[in-house]
């Protein structure tokens, strides 16, 4: 066969010079615009903020363990410390060592001092003693109205950086619907910075609230404080979009 | 052209290409994650899935984007015809990088719960009403599956039992999904908090993919020839102007596929402008050793008679063609594939 010497490319003949020479540039420009693409991409993510989890070896704490609304070990030196089991699943039933002193064994998340737990697989990872521990009742700080966004508190303490935004929603909807204390990470200055999300009663936050997750939201309802740990008392009809 | 099916006829040219397209792959995933990586450090550190979630994501949309102008570019410059010949590959490979997007989502953002990932990544969000909590997710799951079939399908063996026109159809489904994909982006990623980055990347690439396209179909509108009808037959103009191993295209009122009108060896044949392996254009390619070569793949018809040389055994269909007064007369009827019909002859009047 002849080649196409008037510049038509066919792929079983040689190339002809034209061709050749348009590929030389065609080629590496369109590779050009495909990495300006990525590295404008790239270079626009934001830090997640600083967050650690340590899943090495691991720690054993001792305190008293309190259940509502979301299992939390207070330590002896007065600190909060939410747990979590491995995965996107909230503590095992932990109802038999409400208020008991325990020694509890897992591995620490933390972000700008908030502390969580992800308990040891096994039934040893919370040890139940005998002794009742002294618990510091809630106190009620009045009504407030806070911005920000409903977060899983695992993912947001350093499980997965970023835990929060739009493309995080699906994974804090299943990780606080397995039973991951809910957390609104608040954006309203001059308060706390983290408060747990509980229903009117006490309780683990509504089913329906679980649609304002992920969102800017406003959450009116009544603030609590124990421990160092804020919770809010509220219901779905007292969130509302904030975008 | 081929007599049988291979996995893949592997050639110097397809190598070449496919070793450039993988390339380009790596080198946008290694730029991507290793600028997350430099970006933001230790305890302030991005995690690996997440950087390689985006990294695949925006990857496999980058490579749709070159995917989708390659065709229009092509039609402006047969220079880049070689970046055509073997685009399936290179849609393979998009469509790989996108299966390893969503199988990182769905393991990572969907999994270790108490509920079947897939199941998640269905019922999980159901705020179809809400733009802002839209679930972008499930876009991005329909245009993969969309790509899933695209991929599978990209063999000849499927071109050849579903039909060039069935398969064309099929594979004309690149565009929903592109419009599925930008929705998934435009309402997922893009949304997070200073994102104007990737918002300008995916209007740029949208502008792009646009331009290219209204380009090129406006300089196919240029090239059409508006052929009159005269006795039923349509008049295609003078043979003279019809340069030498080319084609000029005619089209019958009404709509209807191309004619191309080929000039070779003192005479003017007519086929359909449809190459039977991918659609290709016939009309824009050449006379070639006494064949019609289609630009796309090199695929051969004879142009007395529409047939591929032996071995090869496809068929196109032909025209009857005459000259009147030096003007070139085209039956709209298109002949049975495979029929002869002999070459008008420039000196042969009527």
């Amino acid at each position: 066969m002849t080649p196409a010497d008037d510049g038509l490319y066919v792929n079983y003949l040689p190339v002809p010079a034209g061709v050749r020479r348009f590929l030389r540039r065609a080629t590496p420009s369109m590779l050009g615009v495909m990495l300006l693409f990525g590295a404008a991409w790239a270079f626009s993510q934001r830090s997640p903020g600083e967050a650690v989890w340590d899943d090495g070896k691991p720690r054993t704490i001792s305190g008293v363990l309190l259940t509502r609304p979301y299992p939390v070990l207070l330590t002896d030196d007065g600190v909060s410390v939410l747990l979590v089991e491995v995965g996107k699943h909230g503590p095992r039933d932990l109802a038999h060592a409400e208020g008991r002193r325990c020694e509890i064994v897992g591995w620490p998340l933390e972000r700008e001092g908030r502390t969580m737990i992800e308990l040891e697989p096994g039934a040893d990872a919370v040890r139940p003693g005998s002794a009742h521990g002294p618990v510091p009742a809630a106190r009620s700080l009045g009504r407030v109205a806070l911005r920000g966004e409903i977060v899983d508190s695992k993912c947001y303490l350093g499980a997965m950086k970023p835990g929060e935004g739009k493309t995080h929603k699906a994974c804090a909807t299943l990780c606080v619907r397995g039973g991951i204390p809910p957390m609104l990470a608040v954006d309203t200055p001059g308060g706390p910075r983290f408060v747990l999300v509980a229903d009117a009663d006490g309780g683990p936050m509504p089913a329906e609230c679980t649609a304002f997750i992920a969102e800017p939201v406003e959450v009116r309802g009544e603030l609590f404080e124990r421990g160092g740990l804020y919770t809010i008392r509220t219901r779905a009809a007292d969130m509302s979009p904030a975008w | 052209m081929s007599v049988g099916y291979r996995a893949v006829q592997w050639s110097r040219p397809k190598r070449l290409y496919d070793a450039c397209a993988a390339g380009a792959m790596l080198a946008y995933l290694a730029l991507f994650v290793g600028a997350g990586k430099l970006l933001w450090t230790g305890q302030r550190s991005i995690s690996d899935e997440v950087l390689l979630i985006r990294a695949t994501g925006s990857g496999a949309l980058a490579m749709l984007h070159v995917l989708l102008v390659i065709g229009p570019l092509a039609r402006l410059t047969p220079r880049a015809l070689p970046l055509l010949f073997n685009r399936r590959h290179l849609g393979v490979m998009t469509f790989a990088l996108a299966a390893l997007h969503g199988t990182l989502v769905v393991g990572y953002y969907h999994g270790f719960g108490a509920v079947n990932p897939i199941r998640s990544l269905l019922v999980n969000n159901t705020r179809f009403d809400s733009l802002r909590a839209f679930p972008f997710e499930l876009l991005g799951f329909a245009a993969l599956l969309v790509m899933f079939v695209m991929a599978a399908t990209s063999h000849d063996f499927w071109l050849k039992n579903l039909g060039a026109a069935a398969w064309k159809r099929l594979h004309m489904l690149v565009y929903p999904a592109y419009a599925l994909l930008v929705g998934h982006v435009a309402l997922g990623a893009v949304q997070s908090p200073r994102a104007w980055p990737a918002a300008a990347a995916l209007a740029a690439g949208a502008a792009c993919v646009t331009g290219f396209h209204l380009a090129a179909g406006w300089r196919s509108r240029g090239q059409d020839r508006a052929a009159p009808v005269a006795d039923g037959w349509l008049d295609a103009g003078p043979a003279a102007e019809i340069p030498l191993d080319r084609a000029r295209l005619v089209c019958a009122p009404g709509g209807g596929e191309r004619i191309a009108v080929f000039r070779h060896a003192g005479g003017i044949s007519a086929v359909t402008n449809v190459c039977a392996h991918q659609g290709g254009p016939l009309g824009e390619g050449r006379v070639i050793d006494g064949c019609i070569t289609c630009p796309w793949h090199g695929w051969q018809y004879r142009p007395e008679d529409g047939c591929a040389p032996p071995p090869f055994k496809e068929k196109i269909p032909t025209h009857q063609v005459r000259i009147v007064a030096g003007r070139v007369r085209i039956d709209p009827r298109p002949l049975p594939p495979g029929t002869a019909t002999p070459p008008a002859r420039e000196t042969s009047g009527a």
